[in-house]
């Protein structure tokens, strides 16, 4: 009990609670959409969209990006990012970050299972036993440095996830080398850390929320920039998930396992971050529905009015701005 | 949203936020900080005052010594002074001979002319100084002797009269007689008085002025 209230009175954020966060009930949201080299950031108070930053990256204070060799170091002097960012968009100082992480594929690890396979009893002892000894669980792993999450296959990101011990779970790793940076960066910025996700979840979560995945079974693409995620929904659930290198590689998977994936008339959207090698044309005449500006448009109906780091205010319809402010409601 | 891949002792901290125990807890030990800052200030400003003291005690203690070192330094000039001082005795027994002239001289009347005046020590006593012994007067005998040339005797009185009240206070006169000539074809009056001065330091009434400061000596 002493040693808790220690604890406390050692680690209490006093500068938050002497700048309103002691009676303060909701606090400005920064999403950052964090690729390998450029980031994305939109804030959000009060559960609505205020600014959006498309070039975060070229300040000197913005989050680590996923580039392989350059190794994070935190700006000692300047006003921060997170500080800078609340100003210009007249919000509290005090925020909170949630990072969408287009992590290199080998620093995400992303399956589904079943808890029969996995011979748990229920999702909170695999997630114990996950983050204890993850070889132990999954065969042939032994890499220690990752962070676990279960979740169901309704892709909920609220609320503890529910399975069966025969209903699909997605485990999702994430490296440490990508998780301490953001963490530490978070910290540094005095912010607290809402979340940090894979590019291919927060998508597959969202096209799961939007689309009409309950009507029609979906097959969804996320591109990235290091690789391709395909998830397949059959009534809101996720059923089938593949990672693969390309596009092209991820349409010849589908087609190769149509008769196993069990797919009765299928829609095939595509979600990338970045425009593909292949031409809008031709992913079309392979079926393929892309979610740019055109047909979050029509799904949508109205675009984000978000201001510019100019002050300037603009119509958004990109699929980042809308992924980041439904994450953010979340 | 559930907190996806942030660490434990991330959110333990983010617990400090955001959960309404420690937000309460956050809350009373402000409020009893707060409670505090009245004796901190008195504190504060007591060890401020303490501080003043000490400061002030030192810088006392360091002009006591430098008026010290100062006054070993006057030392000699005290003694010295104190020796001239305790030459006052003497000084003091010293009749000022040419302010008693002086005196006879402004209080003569036109008739009386003075054929002696003779002034004499009288009295001594000694006096002890580091040197040896003084003998210093008490007083001083004056004798007048003179002729008048008017028959009238109160002139010589009231010349001895005036010339009493210009010696030291405590002076008298001791004798004062007014004879004929033995010559009867000359008609004047032979004049005699003996006075009596005290040697008591105090000369202003024979026209000494006083020294008034210590710079003018």
């Amino acid at each position: 009990m002493i040693s808790d209230i220690q604890a406390f009175v050692r680690g209490m954020p006093l500068r938050f609670y002497l700048s309103g966060g002691l009676f303060s009930r909701q606090e400005p949201m920064i999403s950052f959409h964090v690729g390998e080299n450029e980031i994305e950031a939109l804030v959000s108070y009060k559960r609505k969209p205020i600014g959006f930053e498309d070039e975060l990256h070229r300040d000197p204070d913005a989050p680590p990006t996923m580039s392989y060799g350059q190794p994070y170091k935190p700006t000692a002097n300047g006003r921060k990012v997170s500080a800078k960012l609340a100003s210009r968009y007249h919000v509290p100082q005090r925020c909170q970050h949630l990072f969408v992480v287009d992590a290199p594929a080998d620093e995400v690890f992303l399956n589904l299972f079943t808890l029969e396979k996995l011979r748990r009893r229920n999702v909170e002892e695999a997630l114990a036993d996950l983050r204890q000894a993850p070889g132990q669980i999954l065969s042939g792993w032994s890499r220690n440095d990752f962070r676990w999450q279960i979740l169901d296959a309704s892709l909920r990101l609220s609320g503890n996830p529910k399975a069966n011990s025969e209903d699909p779970i997605l485990v999702m790793g994430l490296s440490e080398s990508v998780c301490l940076p953001l963490e530490v960066w978070s910290d540094d910025q005095g912010a607290a850390l809402v979340g940090i996700l894979p590019l291919p979840v927060a998508v597959l979560a969202w096209c799961n929320a939007v689309l009409p995945t309950d009507q029609k079974h979906s097959i969804i693409l996320v591109a990235g920039e290091t690789g391709v995620v395909v998830g397949i929904i059959k009534e809101r659930k996720l059923t089938n998930l593949l990672k693969v290198q390309t596009i092209e590689d991820a349409l010849a998977n589908v087609r190769r396992n149509a008769e196993e994936f069990a797919l009765e008339d299928p829609a095939m959207y595509l979600w990338y971050s970045k425009p593909p090698t292949i031409s809008d044309d031709e992913l079309t005449q392979e079926g393929l529905t892309i979610i740019d500006q055109e047909h979050l448009r029509a799904t949508l109906g109205t675009p984000l009015v978000l201001m510019q780091s100019t002050g300037k205010r603009t119509s958004h319809d990109g699929p980042i701005p809308h992924l980041l402010n439904w994450l953010a409601k979340q | 949203m559930q907190p996806f891949f942030v660490s434990e002792e991330k959110l333990a901290r983010q617990a400090y936020r955001y959960d309404r125990r420690y937000r309460l807890a956050a809350l009373i030990l402000m409020i009893a900080i707060l409670l505090q800052v009245p004796f901190l200030v008195l504190l504060y400003d007591q060890n401020r005052i303490r501080k003043e003291e000490e400061s002030r005690g030192g810088f006392a203690l360091q002009k006591e010594a430098q008026i010290t070192a100062q006054l070993s330094s006057l030392n000699e000039t005290e003694v010295q002074l104190a020796r001239i001082k305790s030459w006052e005795p003497i000084l003091r027994g010293r009749m000022p001979a040419s302010a008693v002239l002086g005196a006879v001289e402004q209080t003569i009347p036109r008739d009386v002319v003075l054929s002696r005046i003779v002034l004499e020590a009288a009295n001594y006593r000694s006096v002890s100084l580091n040197p040896g012994s003084f003998r210093v007067p008490a007083t001083y005998t004056i004798t007048l002797l003179g002729e008048q040339k008017v028959p009238d005797p109160g002139v010589w009185e009231s010349f001895i009269a005036k010339l009493l009240s210009r010696l030291p206070p405590g002076s008298n006169v001791m004798t004062s007689k007014v004879g004929k000539d033995e010559n009867p074809k000359t008609g004047l009056l032979t004049c005699r008085a003996v006075l009596q001065a005290q040697a008591n330091g105090n000369y202003f009434p024979l026209g000494v002025n006083k020294v008034d400061a210590e710079e003018n000596l």
